[in-house]
């Protein structure tokens, strides 16, 4: 049975798994995009993105566009699974007998 | 974790997967309606207030700035979202659009209707050709190319006098009006 995840758990950090597993699998968004589509301050997207840096969940790639860094995220292979399970282990409580 | 939270917590994920595939398949249209609506309402109030050459260098004018900026958005909205079909994708909407304008002068050029109708045809036209591209590239282009259409043909029918008015302040200010919203609610 699956199982709920603690790190993906945390409201703000649950949508951000989920946008980002709305993405291909090849695809990836950039920084501003992110922060503007969940409503969050850079500090606050940055504060969750280290953290689920740190559980290896996304990757984060810095770059330059026209000499302005930029910062593309994506989910990482472990990250995707691990939020499918995080999803699959809600809904087995919704499929748990009352 | 009770039922009603795990609930909860589901909905939050749909919310958030269906806003980010709208996000980034429909949000940027927002200002190229806004820039073609803008085009769309000084130019018509140009055609009635101004004489007609300056009319026509201020549509010339209108175009080259709605062009240059309608690529420059499209660069920009094209950066949010890195994948390997994404500039193919992008070029494919310009060669669209680029096809579309030219087969618009071919077919004004064949079918050279008197100049009461210049603007009926054109309007007609684009119209046709926000539909077209609509099918494939967002449903509010789709409805926004039949109904461009379908206000010219009416108002052409009911009163061909008022259409430059029609076509500035409802199908421009439509266009700007369906801009704002998009950008606000599919951010």
């Amino acid at each position: 049975m699956a199982e709920l995840d603690a790190i993906i758990h945390q409201p703000a950090r649950l949508r951000l798994m989920a946008a980002l597993e709305a993405l291909k699998p090849d695809e990836s968004v950039e920084f501003t995009f992110l922060r503007n589509l969940l409503n969050l301050t850079d500090g606050n997207l940055g504060a969750h993105l280290r953290k689920l840096e740190e559980a290896k969940y996304v990757r984060l790639e810095k770059t330059f566009v026209e000499r302005k860094p930029r910062t593309y995220i994506a989910l990482t292979p472990r990250g995707r699974q691990a939020f499918r399970e995080h999803v699959q282990a809600l809904q087995d409580i919704l499929a748990r007998p009352s | 974790m009770e039922r009603t939270e795990a609930l909860e917590s589901l909905k939050i994920i749909d919310e958030a997967m269906a806003q980010t595939r709208r996000a980034i398949a429909h949000s940027g249209s927002g200002y190229f309606f806004i820039i073609w609506g803008i085009v769309w309402l000084v130019g018509f109030l140009g055609n009635e207030l101004l004489a007609p050459p300056v009319a026509g260098y201020l549509w010339l004018a209108l175009d080259v700035l709605g062009l240059a900026s309608s690529v420059i958005v499209g660069i920009r909205m094209n950066r949010r979202v890195r994948s390997p079909e994404g500039k193919r994708t992008g070029l494919r909407a310009a060669a669209l659009w680029g096809l579309l304008m030219v087969y618009g002068v071919v077919l004004f050029w064949a079918a050279s209707p008197p100049p009461d109708r210049f603007s009926l045809f054109v309007t007609l036209f684009i119209g046709f050709a926000y539909a077209i591209a609509g099918l494939w590239i967002s449903t509010p282009l789709l409805l926004t190319g039949l109904g461009i259409s379908a206000l010219a043909a009416i108002v052409w029918v009911a009163a061909p006098g008022l259409l430059p008015y029609a076509l500035s302040l409802l199908g421009g200010g439509g266009m700007i009006a369906v801009g704002a919203y998009m950008l606000r609610a599919w951010k």
